[in-house]
């Protein structure tokens, strides 16, 4: 027994150590660019931009929380490969610094969508971990601004013709076509949104700051009083007094957050709720960021119907 | 008499005159006062309309460019150049935010001097693009100009109770008290373009502070090697990389702790990882490390024998299932020099993780240690394994179910089992507090015993996050 067990460790620690040596004969990047993004609004946006001169994956499934992401041990891999990192920024995904650090990646281009974005709910003064999940720099939800996501598209094709300045040209033209079926796009949603400018709405977590800008929404408060929290019973009576008080009109919030307590609000205050999800790919009607912003104008138009100014 | 008369009443008329002059003087400095403040708000109408002169005729230009693009017959049928540096084209809307007021976010930012533009601070290196449009940060992002290093601070507090009485070899009283079990202060910071360095100062319970890790990292290599070197926690198996107050049990299981310590392995040695290429483009991990074997329950440096060293090695794959889950599997081998001669172990291991939804995160690890020891009364093969399933059943709160068995070391025979109900809720990412029962029983002469813990731990910093 003894002389089996000593063999088959020192086989087995042999055929490992090879492996090493192995991993040596570096694979050559291949055409397409080979990008890895953090949420599926980046890598639709990537795709749009890079078209068949990229090959994109992002980590975190569509409805999910970029947020609360616990990566798998495949993303490792995705972003060892890649040649291009891309993510949203201002502390959203905290867990992705780790990941590109223990990615082995030496070649690896990192970029975020965030700057030139206006930004909002930006703290003020000392910020420390009493305030809740907070995002030190800024609100990190702007992908649900029209022109957020035009700022975003513009900065994924500064970053893959810097990647791959070759198809620079290509990228411009994705960008440009890009560009023009948001804006027809966007003048859609304006018409469908006019109707309810100023209209209040409270959402759960502050996801939709950027959404209300867009669209001349009025968000007097949120459900959680510290952001990432579950709130107290008394928070919950606090935000139904205030939305009867402020004459609210729709609550809303995302499937992974307690809808327990959007419904318990709603139904206090007699108003509707949606339960949407923000990214591409939450589900089937959100096949692209176009259409993902599309689906979330429909279903606000649709249950504010009836409070038009 | 009559002097003094009349010099009463030049005085009186002196005075008369002199109050209105007094009175004329701050009249004339009131109005110049006044005056400024009107020249003042002059001006700044005269701002505030050149301002919204400004704010109209950029609207009229969204306006005009929205109308030209939504109009098929004004589509222009090639791209427009791409703009030089600082220019923003028409229908991007980049310097001019369309604020609306509608917010507690955009009240704040209304009161900022200036657009908020984020943490725009990494270094861009030669060949990136012209500022303001997009950061892009090379790979080798350059020394810091400032060295602060990236800090963690972690506690780990626990309570054990058990059934065990004097008499039993297992029974210590200190065991099941109130103990501040771990501290640790840990400090990262890249220290040149090539090499990350991290340094761990621990103050276990009932010892003196100590460094639990020190180490250097360099991940700039050829071939993306990464290397390295120092006091660290070389993979091994599923958990021996994580800290024992990260673990998703209290303690390290015994199946584990029983052959290679309550900590797990950490020692100094060099470590070498690379993903190993192969035609099928898997994610298949090699690791391999060289160590001093400084763990006296698994591999211990002969003293005098100057490279007598302890080698672990572990292949791991990993890949995703269904849409949102995952699988690794692999297997760990480990020899060297150990307490009474050489030492042998294997751990072979996988790990599913079934995420249908982020409120249901199913987590199976299966982990299982063959240990073969010379010198220590072993007689043999020595199998151990555990079992962890845990339920993430809401956003904070999991639930998890352990088995753990395990062969007795240093006696012929003989082997335990344990079972272990666990709950553990995160008051937020940086605290979970954790209830865990075990109920232990053997083959042995020692009776079944039980066990009661519970556990608070925070952890600061994202170093070494709670898990």
């Amino acid at each position: 027994m003894m002389i089996r067990m000593h063999w088959r460790t020192w086989i087995l620690a042999a055929s490992l150590s090879l492996g090493t040596p192995l991993a040596m004969v570096s694979t050559a990047s291949a055409v397409p660019l080979r990008v890895v993004t953090t949420t599926t609004d980046l890598a639709s946006l990537t795709k749009t931009v890079g078209g068949d001169k990229v090959e994109v994956e992002a980590l975190v499934p569509g409805g999910f929380n970029a947020d609360l992401y616990s990566p798998r041990p495949s993303d490792l891999f995705k972003i060892h490969r890649a040649r291009l990192f891309i993510q949203i920024g201002l502390g959203l995904e905290e867990w992705a610094r780790d990941l590109v650090n223990e990615a082995n990646n030496s070649d690896l281009i990192k970029a975020e969508t965030s700057p030139g974005i206006p930004l909002l709910d930006v703290p003020q003064g000392r910020v420390d971990f009493s305030f809740g999940d907070i995002h030190p720099y800024g609100n990190p939800h702007y992908q649900l601004d029209p022109e957020d996501g035009r700022i975003m598209a513009r900065n994924i094709s500064n970053a893959l013709a810097y990647a791959d300045p070759a198809n620079k040209d290509y990228y411009t033209a994705n960008l440009a076509a890009f560009d023009q079926r948001l804006t027809a796009a966007e003048a859609k949603w304006h018409t469908a949104m006019a109707p309810y400018a100023g209209a209040k709405f409270i959402s759960y977590h502050e996801s939709w700051s950027y959404f209300a800008r867009a669209f001349k929404l009025v968000i007097p408060e949120n459900v959680e009083s510290k952001p990432g929290f579950v709130p107290s019973p008394r928070r919950i009576q606090n935000v139904i007094q205030l939305a009867k008080q402020e004459n609210v009109k729709l609550l809303v919030t995302e499937p992974y957050y307690d809808v327990s307590i959007a419904k318990l609000i709603s139904q206090q205050v007699g108003i509707p709720y949606l339960n949407l999800t923000i990214d591409v790919g939450g589900n089937p009607a959100q096949e692209d960021y176009i259409s993902m912003i599309d689906y979330i104008v429909t279903q606000f138009a649709s249950a504010l119907t009836g409070h038009a100014k | 008499m009559r002097h003094c008369v009349t010099l009463v009443m030049l005085a009186l008329l002196l005075a008369t005159c002199v109050s209105p002059l007094e009175a004329g003087e701050g009249d004339a400095a009131a109005s110049k006062e006044n005056l400024k403040l009107k020249r003042q708000v002059r001006e700044l109408r005269a701002q505030m309309h050149e301002m919204q002169k400004r704010f109209d005729a950029i609207e009229a230009q969204v306006h005009a460019s929205s109308a030209a693009v939504a109009s098929p017959a004004a589509v222009p049928a090639v791209a427009a150049p791409a703009p030089p540096p600082g220019v923003v084209p028409a229908g991007v809307p980049l310097p001019a935010p369309t604020p609306h007021g509608r917010t507690v976010g955009e009240a704040v930012k209304g009161l900022l001097p200036g657009p908020v533009t984020g943490p725009t601070t990494w270094r861009v290196g030669p060949g990136a693009p012209e500022p303001g449009r997009g950061v892009i940060v090379p790979s080798i992002e350059g020394v810091p100009k400032v060295f602060i290093p990236d800090i963690g601070a972690v506690g780990d507090f626990t309570l054990r109770q058990s059934d065990l009485r004097p008499g039993d070899p297992r029974y210590n009283p200190a065991d099941d008290q109130f103990r501040v079990r771990d501290g640790q202060i840990i400090l990262f910071s890249p220290i040149d373009p090539y090499t990350n360095a991290q340094i761990s100062i621990d103050k276990p319970d009932r010892d003196g502070f100590d460094i639990e890790e020190a180490f250097l990292v360099f991940n700039k290599l050829p071939w993306d090697l990464s290397v390295r070197a120092g006091q660290y926690r070389p993979r091994f198996g599923l958990i021996n990389e994580t800290d024992t107050f990260q673990l998703p049990m209290i303690d390290r299981p015994q199946a584990l702790a029983q052959y290679i310590g309550d900590d797990g392995f950490v020692t100094p040695g060099v470590n070498v990882t690379a993903y190993v290429p192969n035609p099928w483009d898997a994610a298949l991990k090699a690791d391999l490390n060289m160590v001093t074997g400084h763990n006296t329950q698994a591999f211990n440096h002969h003293a005098g024998q100057t490279f007598d060293f302890a080698y672990i090695g572990t292949l791991a794959y990993s890949r995703d299932i269904f849409r949102s889950s995952a699988l690794s599997v692999g297997v760990s081998a480990a020899g060297g020099p150990g307490p009474g001669g050489q030492t042998y172990l294997q751990d072979p291991f996988v790990q599913v993780q079934y995420v249908p939804s982020q409120r249901q995160i199913w987590t199976w690890n299966l982990e299982a240690l063959l240990a073969e020891r010379q010198g220590v009364g072993d007689h043999g093969l020595k199998a151990s394994f555990y079992s962890l399933i845990e339920y993430n059943f809401w956003l904070r709160y999991h639930a998890g179910l352990l088995v753990d068995v395990f062969d007795r070391p240093g006696v012929p025979s003989g082997s335990e089992v344990g079972i272990s109900p666990i709950f553990t809720y995160f008051v937020s990412d940086n605290t979970r507090l954790r209830l865990q029962y075990a109920h232990q029983t053997g083959s042995g002469p020692d009776r079944a015993a039980d066990f009661f813990f519970t556990q608070a731990t925070f952890s600061l910093g994202n170093l070494k996050p709670l898990e």
